[in-house]
């Protein structure tokens, strides 16, 4: 009987693994071909393809690997974008589990070959520290996350709050705007905030700090998910929310967010989200943005101009980096309201407006800066 | 009914080896064939993943870092099968292992890496052994399918260090889930440096080698021997059954806690939530191939670990998808799984002579 | 008319030629009997047959065409069918399924398992198999589950039917029962194949007797009636046998084994009630009775792989409880029922079978728990020799001994370990002649040496010949105790059947 059931479990696994393998194989051909398409060179070793002065580099993706129509692809996109406005050239790999990061890193800082090799998460801190220390004249870059104390390794981050302001401006209008079919008498927002992180505290802050901005008497009701990776904890907070008056929710929290947008769908009210892939057309406002791509092109740019440099850099509205998207969204959003947003990110851009980064900050900082307070 | 003159384990482990090495081949062969079929060339693939796996000490390296995981799963995987029990809970065995020893090298501090490291060791073994323990001793007493036991196991054990990893353990400041860097001193020694091959790929191996010792060598290895054969028999000899089961998964699951520790050890540095790439349930495949063998699982792991990393180097050098070499690693895999196929392979060419030669014969009897 | 014939076939193993050069024929309906002692070639005979091996040379004629058989699914599709000594039957099925097993009816592409039902049981009935079709194969005894098998066979209509070793395990009566069924194929036209070491029932049964010898067709045309047993045992062995020659015991010490009150609980049924029995130190007790009147539980009992509701057992006086290796180590030797099953690990070497349940032994084993290599191989080599086990090498795996000297493996286990008990369970049970004698012999020369022996049998015959003292057991209960020679075989198998004979014999509640 054992051995029977053995052979079944055995036999089992191994069709899971074929199919993965041939699951996984077709994405992986299909990206290849994107690459190929793009003049992306790919095929390692061959340095003489581009002269000395071209700048090459090396990416690293996360675990997810290309095809998954979120942040790896994005990044992809970013690279593919430099090739064609910069240039430039990149190879790729993409690990099937953590330990591989190490060893990528090590072989592509082995060939020697790269302007750069860049990581994109900071699941690879780690792997790249280690590298980092044992490759002094090889140079790396960070994106999304910050290491310090490295005089090889520079780190592209996008400001937290900017992700998040421009759409809590909407937000705040919105819900007092008839026009806006699904918005509702209350004054009320909601922000289901990830993690107790500062960079979860960051994202909420800049929410809070638009809404409040625009709309200084808006409540808005925040509550912790505790982790980026619970949808059912997401959608129960956000169904609370809009059961207490909020038509608007917004959060950032991974695949936490699916919750939210669950409850959105459910409640038919709006959600703003972070991801393009999630936009449920009929429910979101907009997209707090996070445009990595630009972080990708702003590097690029960097090595041609010979301004790369060890240090952290902070990218927000003005770099085009942090940004709301309308993109897949139904809900016409009047002409003036854009128009007031655009004056908005004009003042960031030029400076006069600084955002706070901890909620227990907002309301000083609306009293003080606010036109409406 | 007549006697066979061949001593049997030579027989069995010839018979396994040949079964292998043919297995591969047809695998190979396969996978030539698909590779062109999707326009790559067979010839540049092989070379890119086998020529820097085996051909240069780097890749080699990183071939013997990419089997050390797959070594100590494998053990664990045949260790349990030769008294017939499936732990399908290395995958678990192998995260508890991974995080009692990156608490172990964080939060002990002050020891000297000749004490630290053995401590953290016995801290992955012990919680391994543990667990699979736990299952043992339920299916001794309550009849309780192991397989099913450990496949729950499984989930709850990688939720749980998940979830210490995200919650009370959690790295300061850190924006995944994973523990505390362990101190130095419980850093595994790296054999060559700037690879991930370490000390546990030895510990493994003298592992290996103490295991099939106990196995061919002991009271105790023999009655794990009798009870995996026939239970009836070992009952009727007057040995203690459960106490042989329980034992021996715990060691199963002790073996598979310490391929935990060596990554946590000796790769990552802390624990890492989904660290594993399936280590535990690839170590049923690497058992397979060994013919449940622990020394068996020496070559078996390194066989897979030589794909493994072939696949990284294709992943990083060419433009030929890595799943290709998935593709053959699974295949190797169900060819081993399917003696009675590699056989008739084998005996294909015979046959078709032999069917020749018969057309012959009876052309020449209409003749005549 | 030959239906089957085989012509100068040839089968070689590494190391021995097994078959050479035998010429075989079968005729319509006929039942023919294979003679040999075990490693004479009858079994592998019979599996070129059912195409479970093939031969180096020779050929197959069946119906006058020549046959290729790859496999037994070939021989079943053109009717050949084989009854096995060792019973391939899925314990967790029941008998129905286990006889439409691989030739269902069907209905679409369902079982129609009514009509598989209604077969099976007019099977049953006309064939006089008294077997519920709805129980577990797991539930039978051995006897019973022998006779699925032969229904399994006669499920498929088969022309041919090979039974190796059929009435090993069957009472007389059911014997009888068999033969009457056998005979009723022959005349309705079948073609049967024995392979027996039971002369008497080959004498009573076979229209034709074929005897083989060290792969060897030693005589092939041979007409019951017209040789005596004697000369069919010196056609197989060579040389003059006698197995009913008497021994008695000839200094019977103290008691030594003794059991009060067993009760023993199976599935809620008491299987052994209350049966108390004292076995002398120089002493054969022989146990008779059908099969499934109590003796595996008894067995069980005795040895510690059951443990019994109540039971008061002391050896040479000191009370004994436990599990197995508490008996063992006590000096209780075991020859279990089933040797493969319970006594042999049949893909290990018969080295280590030699010391299978005394591998903990100071001279087995080191302090440190490691095996001693070099004082096992000797050991093991000594008993080979002096147990005359047939094999070129210790080494090899027990499977490939023959039934009579993987037997001898477990008798020059348990018997070297000079008992003080020995609970023997049908220690010939489908061995051949020599082996046989030889066992015998052993049992004797250990019970003169001393030890206690209770002798569990389902051969009357053994039981009769070997036993210093006879019990019946029936239904779970001791119903006469006698001296040999005191109750006739008649007398004797109507106790085990329930009914007592008159006057005679001295019966126990």
């Amino acid at each position: 009987m054992k051995k029977k059931l053995f052979a079944l479990v055995a036999m089992l696994l191994t069709l899971c693994m074929v199919l993965t393998a041939c699951g996984g194989n077709n994405a992986g051909s299909g990206n290849n071909t994107a690459a190929d398409n793009s003049g992306s060179n790919n095929a390692g070793g061959t340095t003489d393809e581009g002269g000395a002065d071209t700048v090459r580099f090396a990416v690293i993706f996360g675990v997810g690997g290309l095809g998954d129509q979120g942040y790896n692809d994005e990044v992809n996109e970013g690279c593919q974008m430099a090739v064609e406005q910069l240039g430039v050239e990149y190879d790729y790999s993409e690990p099937t589990d953590i330990s591989d990061f190490e060893t990528m890193l090590r072989g592509y800082a082995d060939d020697g070959i790269y302007d750069t090799i860049m990581v994109i998460s900071s699941e690879m801190v780690d792997a790249l520290t280690m590298v980092a220390a044992d490759y002094p004249d090889q140079k790396f870059t960070c994106i999304d996350s910050s290491v310090e104390g490295f005089d090889n390794i520079h780190c592209l981050t996008a400001s937290h709050p900017e992700q998040h302001f421009l759409s809590g401006v909407l937000a705040g209008l919105a819900t007092q705007d008839d026009r806006f079919a699904l918005s509702n008498a209350d004054n009320t927002l909601g922000f289901c905030i990830a993690m107790d992180t500062p960079t979860s505290n960051a994202q909420a802050a800049g929410f809070l700090a638009g809404a409040k901005y625009i709309n200084p008497d808006v409540e808005i009701l925040t509550s912790y998910i505790g982790g980026y990776n619970d949808p059912s904890t997401a959608k129960e907070l956000a169904t609370t929310m809009y059961e207490r008056g909020a038509d608007i929710v917004s959060t950032n929290s991974g695949s936490s967010a699916l919750g939210v947008f669950n409850a959105a769908e459910e409640q038919d009210k709006y959600v703003i989200g972070t991801s393009l892939a999630m936009v449920d057309g009929d429910h979101s406002l907009c997209t707090s943005m996070k445009y990595v791509q630009q972080m990708v092109l702003a590097e690029c740019q960097a090595l041609l101009d010979g301004t790369w440099g060890a240090r952290t850099d902070v990218y927000g509205i003005k770099d085009g980096v942090c940004d709301y998207s309308l993109e897949g969204v139904n809900t016409e959003i009047p002409q003036d309201i854009i128009d007031q947003l655009d004056e908005i990110k004009a003042l960031i851009s030029e400076g006069t407006l600084v955002l706070p980064t901890e909620i227990d900050a907002v309301d000083a900082w609306v009293a003080e800066n606010s036109p409406a307070a | 009914m007549k006697e066979k003159t061949m001593n049997i384990k030579r027989h069995n482990a010839k018979q396994a080896i040949l079964t292998s090495v043919l297995a591969m081949v047809v695998s190979l062969v396969l996978g030539a064939i698909l590779l062109a079929i999707c326009g790559y060339s067979p010839i540049e693939s092989y070379i890119a993943i086998f020529g820097s796996s085996l051909g240069t000490v780097k890749g080699f390296a990183l071939s013997l870092s990419q089997a050390t995981p797959l070594l100590f799963t494998g053990m664990a995987f045949a260790i349990a099968y030769r008294v017939r029990m499936i732990n399908t809970g290395a995958e678990g065995q192998l995260y508890v292992g991974a995080m009692a020893a990156a608490l172990v090298g964080a939060y002990v501090t002050g020891l000297p890496s000749v004490v630290h490291v053995p401590l953290c060791l016995l801290a992955a073994a012990l919680a391994g052994g543990l667990v699979a323990g736990l299952v043992a001793f339920l299916k001794n007493r309550f009849g309780a399918n192991e397989i099913i036991l450990t496949l729950m196991l499984n989930e709850i054990l990688i939720l749980f260090t998940s979830y210490l990893a995200n919650g009370p353990l959690k790295a300061e400041g850190s924006g995944v889930g994973q523990t505390n860097r362990i101190q130095e001193s419980a850093q595994l020694f790296r054999l060559i440096p700037q690879t991930q091959l370490t000390i546990a790929l030895l510990v493994g191996i003298a592992l290996a080698v103490i295991l099939q010792l106990v196995l061919n060598r002991t009271a105790f290895g023999y009655e794990i021997q009798i009870t995996g054969y026939n239970l009836l028999a070992a009952r009727t000899a007057g040995i203690n059954a459960k106490r042989t089961y329980l034992l021996t998964f715990a060691i199963s699951g002790a073996v598979a806690g310490l391929g935990g520790a060596a990554m946590s050890l000796g790769v990552n540095y802390r624990f890492v939530e989904g660290f594993s790439a399936s280590y535990g349930f690839g170590g049923i495949s690497v058992a397979a191939l060994a013919a449940y063998s622990p020394v068996g699982v020496i070559l078996s792991s390194f066989l897979i670990g030589v794909l493994k990393a072939g696949a990284i180097t294709v992943n990083r050098t060419t433009d030929i998808p890595v799943e290709f070499v998935s593709v053959i690693q699974v295949l190797v895999i169900i060819f081993v799984a399917a003696p009675t196929l590699i056989r008739s392979l084998i005996a294909l060419p015979k046959k078709l002579a032999g069917r020749g030669k018969q057309a012959e014969v009876k052309k020449e009897g209409a003749n005549s | 008319m030959e239906l089957i014939e085989m012509k100068h076939i040839t089968k070689i193993y590494p190391g021995t030629v097994a078959l050479d050069g035998v010429d075989f024929s079968l005729k319509q309906g006929e039942i023919l009997s294979l003679l040999g002692e075990n490693g004479a070639g009858k079994t592998t005979l019979m599996k070129v047959l059912y195409g479970m091996t093939q031969p180096n040379s020779g050929e197959i004629c069946y119906k006058g065409e020549p046959l290729r058989l790859r496999s037994p699914i070939d021989a079943i599709n053109k009717g050949i069918c084989m009854v096995h000594q060792h019973f391939m039957l899925v314990p967790a099925f029941s008998v129905t399924d286990n006889i439409v097993v691989g030739a269902e009816p069907h209905k679409g592409i369902f079982l129609d398992k009514a009509k598989a039902k209604r077969e099976v049981q007019e099977l049953i009935q006309q064939f006089h198999f008294n077997i519920d079709p709805d129980i577990l194969v797991e539930r039978l005894s051995v006897g019973e589950q022998q006779r699925v098998e032969i229904l399994k066979a006669l499920y498929r209509k088969a022309d041919v039917i090979i039974l190796d070793e059929p009435t090993a395990v069957l009472t007389p009566t059911e014997v009888e029962e068999l033969f009457v069924i056998l005979r009723q194929l022959r005349d309705s036209g079948k073609s049967i194949i024995i392979i027996t070491h039971k002369l008497k029932e080959t004498m009573e049964l076979a229209d034709r007797i074929v005897v083989l010898r060290d792969g060897r067709l030693v005589a092939d045309d041979v007409r019951p009636a017209e040789v005596t047993t004697e000369q069919l045992s010196s056609l197989m062995v060579g040389r003059q046998v006698d197995l009913q020659i008497r021994r008695p015991a000839k200094n019977i010490g103290e008691v030594c084994l003794k059991v009060e009150n067993l009760t023993v609980m199976d599935h809620g049924q008491a299987k052994v009630k209350n049966v108390s029995l004292e076995v002398h130190a120089g002493e054969i007790l022989g146990v008779a009775g059908i099969e499934g009147n109590g003796q595996t539980q008894l067995l069980e009992a005795l040895t510690g792989l059951c443990q019994p509701k109540s039971m008061a057992l002391t050896l040479n006086g000191e009370p004994l409880s436990g599990a197995c290796d508490v008996f063992i180590h006590h000096g209780v030797g075991h020859v279990p029922e089933d040797r493969l099953a319970m006594g042999l690990v049949k893909e290990m070497s018969i080295k280590d079978n030699l010391i299978l349940g005394y591998h903990r032994q100071d001279r087995f084993c080191g302090k440190g728990g490691m095996m001693k290599q070099a004082a096992i191989d000797g050991y093991a080599e000594k008993l080979k020799e002096e147990f005359l086990i047939k094999t070129p090498s210790v080494n090899a795996p027990v499977s490939s001994l023959s039934g009579g000297n993987q037997q001898k493996v477990i008798i020059a286990r348990v018997f070297s370990q000079s008992p003080k008990a020995l609970i023997v369970a049908h220690p010939t049970r489908g061995v051949d002649i020599g082996a046989i004698e030889y066992i015998h012999q052993q049992l004797i020369d250990i019970r003169d040496s001393g030890a206690a022996i209770l002798l569990v049998s389902a051969d009357l015959d053994e039981v009769r010949t070997l036993s210093d003292r006879i019990v019946v057991l029936y239904e779970g209960q001791i119903v006469s105790e006698s001296m040999p020679g005191e109750l006739s075989e008649v007398e004797l198998g109507l106790l085990m059947t329930g009914s007592k004979p008159a006057g005679k014999g001295e019966t126990h509640a």
